[in-house]
């Protein structure tokens, strides 16, 4: 048990957690860089310490900054949030063993789900759908790496076991070209990730990001809380998200959500956790599980009615689930957009001085933000100043709200990608739903190609 | 290179009041300018000073952790310094105690010690200034 959290993160999340703590009435120590020392969301923390230089690396990522700074404020637990030290088993594991909670799943845990052999194996045993392909690591010899090839049938992808979000992953049109880039791939990732293993797969050619999200109590007890659907990408980075992704049948989405709560079940999960599928023609293939707090887990508390950071928290105190599968309804339709202080056209970060800063509001509409006139924009951490969540009885609905809540958010001073979001949700494509994860940059393109 | 040296580094050409300054390794360089009107406003500064004979502290030593600020180790009976003390760069004056764990805490600047900036077992955070020195 633990009466004070330490939040060892930055931003729109540091403050998300706080408000839960705040709600459960646990006390909040947050810890922060110089870079962030005049953030707002620091005063309202029961104590704000100051752990390093703007680097990340000497401050949201020191983890001995961080687990002194537990120690010296008394905290007992530790809230990694999202990025940062959130999926790092090494630091969950020192989180222990100094006697504190990290609010996450077990080192164990992150480590295999870390691992992408090792997590497409889990999933397997637990009957969640994969990607066609071979389940372990490729071999060295090329006789039999080319036959796995042939078996898959092209186009297939190859993929660094200690790779993801992007990196580390080469498309092989022809069989004839496999070998050599195998060969390839397997240098990078012995360089850049310290790990040569590679697996194979079929290339889906136009798939969804369709995601679940689980909780899971220290007891056993698991639920699924619907579907995601995080198509809108730009260099792999999710742009807009929305819940549940759009026609996906009801009975085909349950029997995989089911599953992934009995993978969760078999592999000893706890806390929060998000399932990411490729979606392609009426079939789910499982891509990575991110044991962590989403960016986008906004759209499924406006669906689901559930508080999932709260009950993060509650799960961590040892707290059994209070409800059950059947318990779980998913009303309406969400959609989040992800507000980046960048330029709309180029994408090049603009940081610097919030001039203004004026919010939507209204039924419906959510925004989720540390920013505040005045804020000063660091250079150093990711780009994200808000995120704008807007919830209807239909998709239709959410979209009007979305277009309105955008229309009332004016924020001067810095560049922001709202305009790029005002244009996105004029797209008939995206509007008519079910667009693939190559659909922005397809777009992107063609309206570049048009000016 | 230490990004702690930095520190220092502009700490020097703001008390020599230099515009600009470089520095050149086989691994980096370094780049550090002032604006011209903060190094006019920095001599206009300097000469105030003199009038009016109240200069920001000269830090010896800030906090790297966050803690409880020690000025003498619990086995011995007197502080590692003392005002009036001469110490050098690295001198330990201090520690900070983190649960079980005392951590030393060195000077980042030498010359004469002018007083503590923190009280006695007080709260520390990355950045809090401990130690001034005494103007030369």
């Amino acid at each position: 048990m633990f009466d004070t959290v330490l939040i060892a993160n930055r931003g729109e999340i540091a403050l998300r957690i706080q408000r839960a703590c705040h709600g459960l009435g646990l006390k909040t120590v947050m810890v922060y860089s110089q870079a962030d020392a005049q953030a707002s969301y620091l005063q309202y923390a029961d104590e704000a310490l100051c752990i390093g230089p703007a680097a990340p690396g000497q401050s949201y990522l020191n983890q001995q900054a961080i687990i002194y700074a537990a120690q010296a404020s008394g905290a007992q637990a530790i809230h990694p949030g999202y990025g940062f030290l959130s999926e790092n088993a090494d630091f969950s594991e020192r989180v222990e063993a100094a006697g504190m909670t990290f609010i996450g799943p077990t080192a164990a845990c992150i480590r295999q789900m870390g691992d992408k052999v090792a997590a497409k194996r889990a999933m397997r045993k637990a009957g969640v759908p994969c990607v066609p392909g071979p389940e372990g690591a490729l071999p060295d010899d090329p006789l039999l790496i080319q036959r796995i090839g042939d078996e898959i049938g092209y186009p297939v992808i190859v993929k660094a076991a200690g790779g993801g979000g992007g990196r580390g992953m080469r498309k092989v049109e022809r069989s004839e070209d496999l070998l050599p880039a195998v060969s390839v791939t397997r240098e990078e990732a012995r360089r850049a990730f310290g790990n040569p293993e590679l697996y194979i797969e079929k290339f889906l050619g136009h798939p969804r990001h369709v995601e679940i999200q689980v909780l899971c109590d220290n007891h056993g007890r698991g639920v699924w809380l619907g579907s995601r659907d995080c198509s809108q990408q730009r260099r792999h980075q999710k742009v807009l998200e929305e819940a549940p992704a759009p026609g996906i049948d009801a009975a085909l989405l349950a029997a995989v959500g089911e599953r992934c709560v009995r993978a969760c079940q078999q592999i000893g999960y706890r806390g929060v956790g998000t399932f990411e599928f490729l979606f392609e023609d009426d079939e789910f293939y499982f891509i990575e599980m991110n044991t962590r707090l989403q960016v986008e887990h906004p759209v499924t508390e406006l669906t689901t009615g559930i508080d999932i950071v709260q009950q993060q928290l509650r799960m961590a105190m040892g707290e059994p689930l209070t409800y059950e599968q059947r318990d779980i309804r998913t009303q309406g339709h969400a959609l989040e957009c992800r507000i980046n202080a960048e330029d709309p056209q180029t994408f090049i970060p603009t940081p610097g001085r919030v001039t203004r800063w004026e919010v939507p509001g209204g039924m419906g509409v959510r925004v989720d933000s540390h920013v505040t006139a005045g804020y000063q924009v660091p250079p150093y951490y990711d780009s994200m100043i808000a995120k704008v969540i807007t919830h209807g009885a239909t998709r239709e609905e959410a979209l009007a709200r979305m277009r309105t809540a955008l229309s009332q958010l004016r924020i001067e001073g810095i560049s922001s990608n709202v305009a790029l979001h005002r244009d996105i949700l004029q797209d008939p494509d995206f509007c008519a739903g079910s667009v693939d994860i190559h659909h922005l940059e397809r777009w992107l393109k063609g309206r570049r190609q048009a000016e | 290179m230490h990004i702690s040296k930095i520190r220092q580094i502009v700490e020097w050409i703001s008390s020599a009041n230099l515009a600009q300054f470089e520095l050149h390794s086989g691994d980096f360089s370094l780049r550090l300018t002032r604006p011209l009107n903060s190094v006019a406003s920095g001599a206009a500064v300097t000469a105030q000073a003199v009038e009016s004979a109240a200069p920001a502290p000269r830090i010896g030593a800030m906090a790297t952790v966050c803690g409880r600020f020690l000025s003498r180790h619990p086995g011995r009976d007197t502080p590692e310094v003392q005002p009036g003390d001469v110490i050098a760069v690295g001198a330990l004056i201090g520690l900070i105690q983190v649960g079980d764990v005392l951590l030393p805490v060195t000077a980042t600047a030498a010359g004469t010690v002018e007083a503590f900036m923190v009280e006695e077992q007080q709260r520390v955070d990355y950045g809090t200034a401990l130690l001034s020195l005494v103007h030369t």
